[in-house]
């Protein structure tokens, strides 16, 4: 009898020595909190460039009001000088030129939350990711084994590739877009000193 | 004995599916079991791909924003002009600024992007000018005739086609055309050879279009973007027919594999299927200048060819198949295939067995997801290609407009009596001749800008914003595909953690085992 629960216990306690679940757990806290490193630091480059992108937008509207400005100093010089018939001619050629519209499918989202969304969604984002990789590292300390492991790294390196290539193509591409904006705004400060240039 | 046969059962049991295999049996821990729930629980809600959505919300908001400030500032820019002369009293002064507003502007589209305002053009510059303007508006409209031609054509083709060959599939026809298509009745040959006069004018037109002259330099926005365009098409042509290529040799390479029978022939046409799969995998587009992401179309091909095994593999399990039982002819070459996969291949299973279900479906939908992203980024391509035609419309229209502003200023105005011995505003808005020509120029001025320079402005931040969406949504898709295939583990963590056998099931074992001892016993 006694053998007989000393063998038993004996392989139930040996029952404990596979890895699997502690490996698996292992990478998995290790992709986890890899995932939420580069999340944080991509969040923080896209806040960057639709910063920039503001500014340009701001500058653009303020170039605009300028020239409008500039535009109604002439039309309130008619108006107040009675030359209705200027007036009239601005007003038509404005009307039959139609501008041209773009099939630009957008949708009408309220930029302001738009961006507040963007920014509390990332991190609220880190924070769940930190919390699973915590709890994965938890598991993973514990104890031992088995080999479908193999299956797993081979998969995780396929999907690690993928990222890393979508990952490297948001770097590069981020740095050329702030490249062009920075080029926009350029263009734009020319072309206002320009204008204020242009004699009546 | 039986003591000995209860062991070996009892040892068997819980041995066996333990330690070094996949466990099956093991003790369970209330505080793995918990961890586990909470590692999927938060790693589900972070939600890790729905993050760039709002991202991509972002994106759009921010593209509106700019295309309404580009209108705005265009516009204001566009009113400024025609208030300034409108405003101009001084007649000389009033027509002065008429003419350097639209032969600067031409220069630049025609023949020198970087010219700046005040540049000097002389009469013969000016000539040369108008001269490359009546060309692109010549070739433009052939162009668009020749194109009504084809349609037309093509109506006539396909009604003959129908009417010769009523079983058969109508083949479409394309200009220029890489095959000739089958004309085996007169009507047809017709049909065929006014498409093909009208397609191959079409084309001269075309090249015309692209090969304006400007006076000096040819280096204006229209010759620019001309090449621009043209280069596109020509990679996007080049590719496809390599790939084509490579297509044609992995179909054959399949169907050799399958008619292979002696396994040292199986193993090299196995060996062939492979490279011939990898070779559209890895289509290197870098000796194809400015192939950039198109070499994408070979790995949509592969990654089509590697999904569609997958997947007759996994409705293999509905009819039986089984996981590890060598392949049936049949199946031989899916399973080829999919093991052209990594992660298939690294596996220990041989290489003409069938891999598990599990590992089938993980591979088959990151595989979808794989397609989703190379399908997302060549579809970028796509409209970065569109808009770049977009804006080359917008320019030609830009030139016509301004020629006919200036045909206007120059023909018709200087053959009426003085009418430019006027302010331009001084006969605008009467009934007299003066006063029509007058309108139709400064509408032509407007129009240059409502339907060129704005178009092309709005295209320009259009493409910067496509630039930038194409990179966040690969990143979506990635880590979609990341999101999901952390989470399958995890599932399994937490079904591994909770299986385990608790300490009352171990008792309950002891007891049993003590009562079989005394059984066997007595």
């Amino acid at each position: 009898m006694h053998r007989w629960l000393a063998m038993i216990l004996a392989v139930v306690a040996l029952s404990g020595c596979s890895t699997v679940p502690q490996e698996l757990a292992q990478k998995m806290a290790a992709y986890t909190a890899k995932i939420k490193e580069t999340d944080a630091g991509y969040a923080a480059m896209r806040d960057e460039l639709a910063a920039a992108r503001h500014a340009v937008v701001d500058q653009m509207n303020a170039d605009a009001a300028a020239a409008e400005a500039r535009n109604s100093r002439f039309i309130d010089a008619w108006r107040l000088a009675g030359d209705k018939r200027r007036i009239d001619m601005t007003d038509t050629l404005r009307k039959v030129s139609v501008p041209t519209v773009l099939p630009v499918d957008l949708q009408p989202a309220p930029p302001l939350s738009a961006d507040t969304a963007a920014v509390v969604a990332a991190k609220a984002r880190a924070e769940k990711l930190d919390s699973a990789a915590k709890a994965l590292g938890t598991l993973a300390e514990g104890h031992s084994l088995s080999d479908d492991a193999t299956f797993y790294t081979q998969f995780f390196q396929a999907i690690g590739s993928a990222v890393q290539d979508a990952r490297e193509k948001e770097t590069q591409e981020t740095a050329t877009a702030k490249n062009e904006v920075s080029t926009k705004a350029k263009e734009l400060a020319a072309t206002a000193e320009s204008a204020t240039k242009t004699p009546k | 004995m039986t003591r000995v046969a209860l062991a070996i059962v009892l040892s068997g049991l819980v041995v066996g599916s333990s330690g070094c295999g996949i466990p099956l049996i093991h003790l369970y821990r209330e505080a793995d079991y918990t961890a586990a729930v909470k590692a999927r629980t938060a790693f589900t809600e972070a939600k890790i791909g729905d993050g760039l959505v709002a991202e991509r919300t972002r994106l759009e908001a921010l593209l509106k924003s700019e295309l309404e400030a580009v209108r705005r500032f265009a516009l204001a820019r566009r009113d400024e002009l025609l208030i300034a002369l409108l405003a101009e009293t001084d007649a000389k002064k009033s027509w002065e600024r008429f003419d350097v507003s639209v032969n600067e502007r031409l220069l630049v589209l025609l023949d020198d992007a970087s010219a700046g305002s005040g540049t000097k053009i002389d009469e013969a510059t000016l000539k040369k000018l108008k001269d490359a303007a009546d060309g692109l508006r010549l070739k433009t409209v052939t162009a668009r005739l020749k194109e009504e031609e084809m349609a037309l054509a093509v109506h006539a083709y396909r009604i003959e086609f129908a009417r010769g060959h009523p079983s058969d599939d109508i083949p479409t026809l394309s200009c220029p055309s890489s095959k000739d298509p089958l004309a085996d009745i007169p009507t047809l040959t017709v049909a065929l050879k006014a498409y093909k006069t009208a397609c191959k004018d079409y084309l001269d037109a075309r090249a015309g279009m692209e090969n304006i002259q400007g006076p000096s330099k040819s280096d204006g926005l229209w010759q620019g973007l001309s090449s621009q365009v043209k280069t596109a098409e020509g990679v996007r042509a080049t590719v496809q027919n390599r790939i084509a290529d490579l297509k044609g040799q992995y179909k054959a390479a399949k169907d050799a594999y399958a008619a292979a029978s002696d396994p040292k022939e199986v193993q090299e046409k196995a060996a062939a299927l492979k490279s011939a799969l990898d070779k559209l995998a890895k289509f290197d587009t870098s000796n194809v200048p400015g192939g950039g992401t198109l070499g994408l179309m070979g790995r949509i091909e592969a990654l089509q060819a590697q999904l569609a095994s997958v997947n007759k593999l996994v409705d293999g399990f509905t009819t039986g198949a089984k996981a590890g039982a060598t392949a049936t002819v049949d199946q031989r070459a899916d399973v080829a295939i999919a093991r052209t996969i990594g992660s298939l291949a690294a596996t220990t299973e041989g290489a003409s067995k069938i891999p598990a279900l599990g590992v089938l479906l993980l591979e088959s939908r990151r595989l979808e997801l794989e397609l989703e992203r190379a399908r997302g980024l060549l579809a970028v391509e796509d409209t970065r290609l569109a808009l770049l035609k977009r804006k080359r419309t917008a320019l030609a229209s830009e030139i016509d407009r301004l020629r006919d502003a200036r045909l206007q200023a120059d023909t018709e105005l200087s053959d009426k009596s003085n009418c430019r011995g006027k302010p331009v505003a001084a006969d605008f808005g009467t009934s007299s001749a003066c006063g029509q020509i007058t309108a139709f120029a400064l509408i032509d001025v407007a129009d240059s800008w409502s339907e060129g320079r704005l178009v092309e402005e709005q295209v320009d931040w259009l493409l910067l914003g496509l630039r930038y969406r194409s990179s966040v949504e690969s990143s979506e898709v990635a880590l979609r595909q990341w999101n999901n295939l952390v989470d399958v583990p995890l599932a399994r963590l937490v079904a591994y953690h909770e299986s385990g056998i608790k300490l009352e099931t171990v008792l309950a074992l002891i007891n049993s085992a003590v009562l079989i001892w005394i059984g066997a016993a007595q």
